[in-house]
């Protein structure tokens, strides 16, 4: 194993067999198939998932469905504490381009067996979403509204979600466009003011860390695009070459070559703040690279 | 074979016809010459062409292969120069003797003039001349031997190179005109990533020094009890380093508050057409800042770089900036670390990096660099390839040995 102690938070890059991975969300088809096709050209993989203690997939998703697919027996992982502070467990929310209101999703939401009901303001409608886990909120302009649904119908988070995709598909179907967007958006002034009357933010259950971990270690998925973790720290450009983790070679055998790998590199600290391959990093990053 | 047999050099100008080059060549071939330098040139349907060729292997006569040559004139309606040289006076080809000068800026009489009586006076040979730019703005190419340069008492070739670029830096300065001198393999190889010292080169100083200004206003730092260490007069890189080390003096501002204040920071001009140029052109592009991270979003937005390092300002929950910088904090020493992790991360050599900074930057920087430009150094005699003396940082693209006809594609998509 090869540890690195951030500011916050311990890094420690190992390799572990893939089928021993838990996925807790689903991948989006068209991402993960564009993946495969890139993947097949790639010698390198660039930087490792990231894991929690037990194994479930943080950071990496898409990148763990295409180990598994393409029958691969190991892959470099990136281990850290998920109940830290430093790893801030945050969502996706949707917006819906083009609506002519909020009666159609008033109208979805009630034929799928729920309701949609105002907040008075947005303190009170932020309170609502923080204490229901399970509700989801509706941000046009300046109105606030919250949909709910029973018991028998959202009974937990993963629910929660499916039950989401379902809005999101009789949307599609409606000829309306979703689109993902970091939560903190939705917090921006500038954002919020941008967004006229024809967008729709709709917030997402905010589920917690320990709904992640229950339901990957019940092998239950949720939807794709549920969690955004923000991890306080990354490595990054480890480029470990790919076919090591096809070879049939023991665990313990790769994670010696991995280490020795990583050992021969230089690895440079930087704070947040940083644009590293066009990508801007807000978190701290420790990039391996090799000596000249 | 005729041991005696000589170089014979052929010179020919006239009007353009198809087929010019093709008529000349086969001449020499079925005459077993063998064309060892070619130069040919087509301008405004005006053709030129030079040769240099060995007929060591014919088995006519050095006065039939002229008189045989001469027919090309009748043939092609060209007027032909033919001349004979001893092979051993034929200077070999040294690269490491060959520079590229590029000179540019503003266009008056004489520059030519006076840089081609300044090569002379070292036995500088112009071996090829080309006009980049003609118009308001002049900016020519000359390829240069240095092989014959009359070297200085007890100066290597390197050290009297050096001496002589220095001086041709001077001579260029007093004519306003902003010159770069590059090893010409250097030159040709192709380079992959441009490194822009930020504070030197993309933000224009006179809106720095407002920033600076401004940030001791807001900060009330007359009553607090951290002193401003900002020095007026103290040069750019000077405001850049000060500015990190009082970010203290930024305690308790509002991190929206501190990037209104960025909102004085400008960029030189042609500074953000130059990084979009360059991109579409291929190359990578870095900002190396000293500054903080948010006046650098603030100013760059969208004119992305593949790597941006600067430091940035620690802040509460509350966005309240906490007067600490996160570590490690970037200062100019590390930017010559930084560039070797790029270097590291992209595989490339430093002969495929083009650094543009002041002259403290550059000199931080791996001396085996391709191409150093100092932009607008305080300091004249800094050590780089090429001193820029201009405003418009957008030139450069005219040190890169780039065709015309591509660089005008480019620079007709500037507004």
């Amino acid at each position: 194993m090869f540890c690195i102690e951030a500011e916050a938070l311990k890094l420690r890059l190992q390799v572990i067999r893939v089928d021993s991975l838990r996925e807790h969300e689903g991948i989006l088809s068209h991402v993960a198939d564009k993946l495969i096709l890139e993947f097949k050209n790639w010698a390198d993989l660039e930087n490792p998932v990231i894991i929690d203690e037990n194994d479930v997939v943080l950071d990496g998703n898409h990148r763990t469905y295409v180990f598994k697919k393409l029958g691969f027996k190991h892959i470099p992982v990136c281990k850290i504490d998920y109940f830290s502070k430093s790893v801030s467990l945050k969502y996706w929310f949707r917006m819906v381009a083009g609506t002519k209101g909020l009666g159609i999703l008033r109208r979805i939401a009630e034929e799928m067996g729920g309701s949609l009901q105002p907040a008075t303001d947005k303190g009170i409608f932020v309170r609502i979403m923080e204490d229901n886990p399970f509700a989801y909120g509706v941000q046009q302009g300046s109105l606030y509204n919250i949909i709910r649904f029973p018991k028998e119908i959202v009974n937990d988070a993963v629910a929660a979600y499916e039950v989401l995709e379902e809005i999101q598909e009789k949307l599609k179907q409606e000829g309306l466009e979703i689109e993902y967007i970091p939560c903190q958006s939705a917090h921006d002034s500038d954002f919020c003011n941008g967004l006229g009357d024809k967008n729709i933010v709709i917030w997402t259950p905010q589920i917690t860390k320990k709904m992640v971990v229950d339901a990957a270690q019940e092998c239950r998925l949720f939807a794709p695009k549920t969690t955004r973790h923000l991890i306080a720290a990354r490595p990054l450009n480890v480029n470990a070459p790919i076919h090591w983790f096809q070879e049939n070679v023991s665990t313990e055998e790769i994670n010696v070559r991995f280490s020795e790998f990583l050992r021969d590199k230089e690895i440079k600290r930087f704070g947040p703040g940083q644009v590293i391959k066009g990508r801007y990093y807000e978190e701290e990053l420790f990039v391996f690279y090799d000596r000249r | 074979m005729d041991q005696g047999k000589k170089i014979i050099s052929l010179s020919a100008i006239g009007v353009d016809s198809p087929g010019l080059v093709s008529k000349i060549t086969t001449k020499i071939f079925d005459m077993k010459g063998n064309v060892t330098d070619i130069e040919e040139n087509c301008r405004r349907g005006l053709f030129s062409i030079s040769l240099a060729v060995d007929f060591s292997a014919s088995n006519k006569s050095t006065d039939e292969i002229i008189s045989r040559l001469k027919t090309i004139e009748m043939e092609t309606d060209l007027k032909l120069i033919l001349e004979t040289c001893d092979k051993d006076k034929i200077a070999p080809e040294r690269e490491d003797e060959n520079y590229v000068v590029t000179v540019l800026g503003l266009d008056r009489p004489g520059i030519i003039s006076r840089i081609s009586t300044f090569f002379h006076k070292y036995h500088i040979n112009i071996e090829n001349c080309r006009m980049i730019a003609r118009g308001k703005f002049f900016s020519t190419e000359m390829a240069i031997d240095t092989g014959k340069m009359i070297t200085g008492a007890n100066l290597s070739h390197n050290e009297s190179m050096e001496k002589m670029s220095g001086e041709l830096k001077d001579l260029c300065a007093e004519m306003g005109q902003s010159v770069v001198i590059q090893k010409e393999n250097t030159f040709k190889k192709q380079k992959k990533i441009v490194v822009f010292d930020v504070e030197s080169t993309l933000i224009q100083s006179s809106s720095l020094r407002d920033f600076t200004e401004k940030i001791k206003r807001r900060s009330k730092l007359a009553d607090s009890k951290v002193k401003p260490e900002v020095k007026s007069g103290d040069g750019k890189r000077g405001q850049a380093q000060e500015l990190i080390k009082n970010a203290s003096a930024l305690k308790g501002m509002s991190i929206q508050d501190f990037e209104k204040l960025s909102e004085t920071l400008t960029l030189n001009p042609g500074a953000f057409e130059l990084i979009q140029i360059l991109k579409s052109m291929g190359f990578k592009i870095a900002r190396l800042s000293a500054g903080f991270d948010c006046s650098m979003k603030k100013i760059f937005g969208i004119s992305g770089a593949d790597y941006a390092f600067s430091n940035t300002l620690k802040v509460d929950q509350n966005d309240i900036i906490t007067g600490k910088l996160e570590e490690p904090v970037l200062t100019d020493g590390t930017k010559n670390e930084i560039l070797e992790m790029i270097m590291g991360m992209e595989d490339i050599r430093p002969d495929q990096v083009i650094a543009v900074g002041d002259g403290p930057a550059l000199s931080r920087l791996p001396a085996d660099i391709g191409l150093t430009i100092a932009f607008r150094p305080e300091d004249t005699t800094t050590r780089a390839d090429g001193i820029f003396c201009g405003d418009q940082i957008i030139n450069i693209l005219y040190c890169l040995g780039v065709p015309k006809t591509e660089l005008d594609k480019y620079l007709k998509k500037i507004p």
